[in-house]
């Protein structure tokens, strides 16, 4: 039981996520909808306890905290098949059922209210862990409860757990296109600012990127908010594979993330995944064949990147993580590495050594995929700085007009003032000059 | 004429008269044939007398010596021709005599026991013979010289063919003067041993055999001795029938191609380090195996050998089933019994019974290592548990044992370790816990560290390699000294790298001093736990053929290697977890970046290292290999192959880690250190940082006392160290991987890539010559 991760889901957008990413789960080790285990599912080779235990009937219960302010995505899960599979003492409900609006201030502020049972649910997992690896929270930044209730939790997290991992899948808003939420920049500017102070590994997956990916990829015209779930749960699960599947590398979570990470500080990833298959869409465009190379080569490809950004001609790669699943051969691996160093496919960082990394695991044997390989990036790019600051250019401008501060005026954080926003945005400014500096050779004397 | 004949035959009876050239010429010729019938049995007539043999130095070494036979001078000069080619057969007879009589005895062994009956029951035909020309010389007046001389034509031809054999029989043993020494203190020793290989069992054969070659061209000889050699080997084949059908040797006269030394027990095997049971316990008797087996010789080793080996195994070989391959066997020599050996000549039947026999042993043992004893099983195990190839439990065991690991591993408590694996190994939710061969998994403690052993070893190497050409040959040979397996692949290239091995020489032997240096420097800082810890497995008979206790030091090595990359990774990632999370770290003021930047560098850099290493030894060496093993096994025919493929790939694997080569060996052992120190050295930086934080605040600094300032200092230096260090050994690796990957493993290439993808250490290197000989300039 060792080196288990607790999954944390808040909010609409966490929990419809955190919904796909269990049943996808279950799939994969062969885990019936109620937590027992399926007949067929005899393989070994796979480790369940990182994510599951056992309770005394054997049935398996997914470490999973479900944290929402209304009630309607948290009455469909446990009206869904997968109604029994959770603990239902995880499943927290804030008392008014009101919501938190969109409103960043809000969700905070149940956050503050509902402390301690929150807390209380979080420390009853953490006790139940032989050696616990850490937390895996999944929100999205720009509504209310995930991004204020995630960010309280982020904070208390770090405070009582301090040497345990908190990595986050964060959905970020689709800034391309003006929003419904007009003040989506505030709740993502606020959450950025505690992602980037209290977060050790933030998987940013951004929902303009999402659903190009659905239409492209899977041609689906207007893809709902359950089919770009179901790429972010493909995602989830394949970053995950190493740490279920055990292979020779990378068994634990701070493994991977400490060499994806070399400067703390910068540790937003982004994700790309090849080739995409879903469950409601069979019209994807015929097979392709998949080698590594393929693989590999696609996932360095913009288009499939989970994220839109804008790459400057200095953005350059930190690090790269490539999980490849299936039978891929070592050898494939080692040609594709010098292949796509011959052909300058992707730049690094010129202040220090940097490289592909290449994990091989193993299917999951239970789901069967039409494709022999198929891979995910995790990748720490300089370039996400540009989504920082298409955040801050939107930011600046409400926060010029003072726009639709109002309701954050409530919340305790700003009742002494606004000088929270204007916190946030320099952190966040910081974190935008860090990675800029990063492109450059001298930047291990940066700061100077 | 009559009356005077008479007389004279009075006479002579009376022995009166000495000359025969007196009689009458009919008489003459009466008396020559009577004395001539006695001769050819050997025993003298009246005028037919023996002269002992005069000793010579040179017969002096020889066992037997003609007997000449000489008949009166006084005879009619025509008949005394005819006698004096006639006389020859009785010398020839006296010397068949003696060797039937010499050579039945006990210590002759069962071949000459056999070649002396079929040569007594040609004796017999003779002495028949004889009896029936003494009957016609009674009964019937005609009977001639010359008749008597073309009754005996015939015999008198078998009978020299077969002197000439016995001849050569004699005779062999006696070419090689410098062996007879040998010979007579094993017989004083041993007096059975007294007879000389040359002339026992197998070399009997042999000798028959090649005469027969020889003879090819005369079709009654090579009849004669097709028969002998049918006869002789009679026991011979039914030893070797014994042997290929049941694996047992009865061979009391020690005559047969296959010994056993009985000193060689299975039960020795697990702490013999050499593959001795293989092979010393059955070794083959070169001078003894004839040569029309020749080519066959290693198949009846392997097919008795086998079958020894299941036997040991307690497995009864049924009845049923050996009947099967005897029946097979009978069928196949049967109605050619007679001529199986001369068959054996043009590649015969006999061929086909040894083939069936090694085929049936060789798939039965091979079904017993692979079916019954699981031995791909057994190997997939060792593979998890030495190779790590799903190391959530090793991971799982490191976190339970980090504190004991840490102790110097003198006060590690193996029995606390050793409980604390069976509880990761047991763990249900662990990929372990399916495996049956859990339990044969033990922890041990090492008294030395990996590089210093495997510096050792390969400093034997080293000193091997001295001792001139042929022997080197012969140590890679028996050795399969590690570090030259790739040779072998490589035929071509084999003559380059001896050439290079004589100029290592030197280093190798230095290298060996410093492993010796090495070792008493550590006595005085024990190794920790962490660093002797290794891991044993208990493999029963016949598995341990293949999992010898050489193999299993060879896993432990990788294992020990392994464990090296995994503990620096888990270090490393602690450190991390310092820098990132603590908030020494996490907030440091703006004029302590730089030196925090410094420190982020280098422990990415040491990380990067660390896990591209043990990416390169997981996924490009060990996986390829295993899976390579695997399929080859999936494939493979006899049992000695399993072992070769097995061997290889150990030394493969071992090489392609670059375990085998010193230089290498100690450029990494010092970056791992390097990496080590660090994080050790981790808790100290952090207090530096601190200390470094108050000094920033102008009042504090003025009352900040000097250790405080000195231990900034220290930091400060100690990083300068570290990196230098870091740096310098890691370019040094990669120019040395570099080299090798041209010269030696192919491999190193493809870790070459890994560790410096972004090509930072060329182009860092490039630059700092730039600056180099740009400042010169100025």
């Amino acid at each position: 039981m060792p080196r288990e991760i607790i999954t944390i889901q808040a909010g609409q957008c966490g929990n419809q996520i955190g919904q796909e990413f269990w049943g996808q789960l279950c799939a994969e080790h062969g885990i019936s909808r109620d937590g027992t285990l399926e007949d067929f599912a005899t393989e070994t080779g796979d480790r369940k306890d990182v994510f599951f235990y056992q309770a005394d009937d054997e049935h398996y219960i997914p470490r999973a905290i479900l944290l929402d302010l209304e009630p309607r995505v948290i009455n469909t899960i446990t009206t869904s098949a997968y109604a029994n599979l959770f603990n239902p003492e995880n499943i927290f409900l804030s008392k008014d059922g009101g919501g938190a609006g969109n409103n960043w201030s809000l969700g905070y502020g149940a956050g503050e209210r509902e402390a301690e049972e929150i807390l209380e649910k979080l420390d009853r997992e953490a006790d139940g862990s032989d050696s616990l690896e850490g937390f895996m929270l999944l929100h999205s930044i720009a509504g209310g409860t995930g991004s204020g209730l995630g960010s309280f939790l982020l904070e208390r997290l770090n405070d009582r757990y301090p040497k345990k991992l908190i990595q986050t899948y964060s959905v970020f808003p689709n800034n391309e296109e003006m929003s419904d939420v007009v003040v989506q920049p505030y709740n993502s500017m606020l959450s950025l600012k505690r992602l980037t102070q209290n977060a050790d590994c933030v998987v940013v997956l951004d929902n303009a990127a999402l659903t190009r990916i659905a239409c492209d990829r899977l041609h689906i015209p207007n893809p709902t908010f359950a089919q770009t779930n179901q790429l972010v749960s493909t995602v989830m699960s394949a970053s995950t594979t190493t740490l279920r599947y055990p292979g020779y590398m990378n068994n634990d979570l701070v493994g991977m993330i400490a060499s994806l990470i070399p400067t703390p500080k910068c540790h937003f990833l982004q994700t790309s995944y090849t080739p995409f298959t879903s469950d409601g869409v069979d019209h994807t465009k015929s097979v392709r064949k998949t080698t590594v190379l393929d693989v590999m080569r696609r996932l360095l490809q913009p288009k499939n990147r989970m994220v839109s950004t804008t790459p400057s001609k200095k953005s350059c790669y930190v690090s790269i993580l490539n999980i490849i699943q299936g039978e891929a051969d070592p050898t494939d691996v080692h040609k594709s590495l010098l292949r796509i160093r011959e052909r300058r496919l992707a730049s690094f960082i010129p202040w220090g050594p940097a490289s592909i990394q290449v994990a091989l695991t193993k299917k999951s044997p239970y789901v069967q995929t039409p494709h022999r390989v198929s891979g995910l990036m995790l990748a720490n790019h300089t370039s996400i700085a540009s989504l920082f600051q298409r955040t801050c250019d939107q930011f600046d401008k409400l926060r010029k007009r003072n726009a639709f501060l109002e309701p954050y005026r409530q919340g305790s954080l700003f009742q002494g003032g606004l000088e929270e926003f204007d916190e946030s945005r320099d952190v966040v400014q910081d974190l935008i000059n860090e990675y800029e500096a990063c492109e450059n050779p001298d930047y291990v004397n940066y700061g100077q | 004429m009559s009356s005077k004949s008479h007389l004279d035959v009075d006479k002579y009876k009376q022995g009166e008269f000495q000359k025969v050239g007196t009689l009458s010429l009919k008489l003459q010729e009466s008396s020559i044939i009577e004395d001539l019938l006695f001769t050819m049995m050997g025993i003298e007539g009246k005028f037919i007398s023996a002269t002992r043999p005069i000793v010579t130095a040179q017969s002096q070494d020889a066992d037997y010596v003609h007997m000449e036979f000489k008949v009166d001078e006084s005879l009619d000069p025509s008949l005394r021709d005819l006698v004096s080619r006639i006389l020859p057969l009785a010398s020839i007879y006296l010397s068949l005599e003696a060797f039937v009589e010499l050579h039945s005895m006990f210590e002759y062994g069962f071949v000459n026991h056999a070649l002396c009956a079929a040569i007594r029951n040609l004796l017999k035909e003779y002495l028949i013979l004889i009896a029936q020309l003494e009957t016609q010389f009674r009964s019937s007046p005609d009977f001639t010289l010359q008749k008597l001389w073309y009754y005996i034509q015939p015999t008198m031809q078998t009978l020299s063919s077969l002197d000439v054999l016995v001849g050569v029989i004699r005779d062999a043993g006696k070419k090689e003067p410098p062996n007879e020494d040998d010979v007579d203190i094993e017989a004083l020793l041993n007096p059975r041993v007294g007879i000389p290989q040359e002339r026992k069992g197998g070399s009997i054969l042999a000798i028959i055999a090649g005469g027969m070659f020889n003879m090819s061209g005369d079709p009654v000889t090579k009849k004669l001795y097709g028969f002998l050699l049918n006869k002789a080997s009679v026991p011979y084949i039914s030893m070797l029938e014994l042997w290929i059908h049941k694996g047992e040797i009865l061979d009391p006269y020690e005559e047969f191609m296959i010994m056993e030394s009985s000193k060689v027990k299975k039960e020795s095997i697990k702490e013999d380090f050499s593959d001795a049971y293989w092979e010393q316990r059955y070794t083959i008797r070169d001078k003894y195996v004839p040569p029309f087996l020749v080519p066959l010789k290693t198949k009846i080793l392997l097919a008795g050998k086998y079958l020894n080996v299941i036997r040991e195994c307690g497995i009864h070989l049924t009845n049923e089933q050996n009947s099967a391959t005897e029946k097979q066997a009978s069928n196949v020599s049967g109605h050619t019994e007679r001529n199986d050996v001369l068959a054996a000549l043009s590649g015969g039947n006999l061929v086909e019974t040894i083939d069936a026999a090694y085929q049936y042993a060789n798939k039965k043992l091979l079904d017993l290592l692979l079916k019954d004893k699981q031995l791909i099983g057994r190997l997939r195990s060792m593979k998890r548990y030495f190779f790590l190839d799903q190391s959530d439990y090793f991971t799982h065991f490191l976190d339970l044992a980090s504190t004991e690991l840490k102790r110097p591993w003198k006060e590690v408590s193996l029995t606390k370790l050793q409980s604390l694996m069976d509880l990761v190994l047991r763990n249900p939710s662990s990929v372990t816990v399916n495996d049956v061969f859990k339990e044969d998994l033990k922890v041990d403690m090492s008294h030395l560290g990996l590089v210093d052993q495997l510096l050792r070893i390969i400093s034997i190497n080293g000193e091997e390699q001295g001792h001139g050409q042929d022997e080197r040959r012969e140590s890679r040979g028996s050795i399969r000294s590690k570090a030259r397996t790739h040779s072998r692949a490589s035929s071509g290239g084999a003559q380059n790298q001896l050439g290079s091995y004589d100029s290592w020489q030197d280093e190798l032997a230095a290298s060996a001093m410093e492993g010796v240096m090495a070792t008493s420097t550590a006595q005085g800082k024990p190794l920790s736990g962490i660093d002797s810890l290794t891991l044993d497995y208990s493999v029963k008979f016949p598995l341990s053929l293949v999992i010898s206790r050489k193999a299993l030091t060879k896993y432990q090595l990788l294992f020990r290697h392994l464990l090296y990359l995994k503990h620096g990774e888990q270090v490393l990632c602690s450190t991390w977890i310092e820098h990132a999370k603590s908030p020494v770290w996490k907030n440091v003021s703006p004029e302590l970046k730089q030196w925090r930047g410094r420190i982020y560098g280098l422990r990415s850099r040491m990380l990067t290292f660390v896990q591209q290493f043990a990416y390169y030894v997981c996924s490009e060496v060990l996986e390829p290999n295993w899976n390579n093993l695997a399929s080859k096994l999936a494939k493979v025919s006899t049992v000695d192959q399993v072992l070769q493929i097995h061997s290889d790939f150990l030394d493969t694997c071992l090489n392609q880690c670059m375990l085998t080569n010193s230089k290498l060996l100690r450029i990494y052992s010092k970056l791992m250190s390097t990496c080590i120190k660090f994080t050790n050295y981790t808790d100290r930086f952090t207090r530096a940082l601190t200390a470094m934080e108050t000094q920033l605040d102008d009042e504090a600094s003025a009352m900040a006392p000097g250790s405080q300032i000195q231990q900034i200092q220290q930091a400060i230096r100690r990083l300068s160290e570290f990196e230098n260090g870091f740096t310098y050994h890691l370019k040094l690796l990669i120019d040395a991987l570099n080299l090798y990957s041209a010269t030696e493993t192919v491999q190193f290439l493809c870790l070459v890539v890994r560790l410096d993808y972004n090509l930072f250490y060329a182009n860092q290197s490039s630059e700092s010559l730039n600056l180099a000989s740009s400042a010169q300039l100025q």
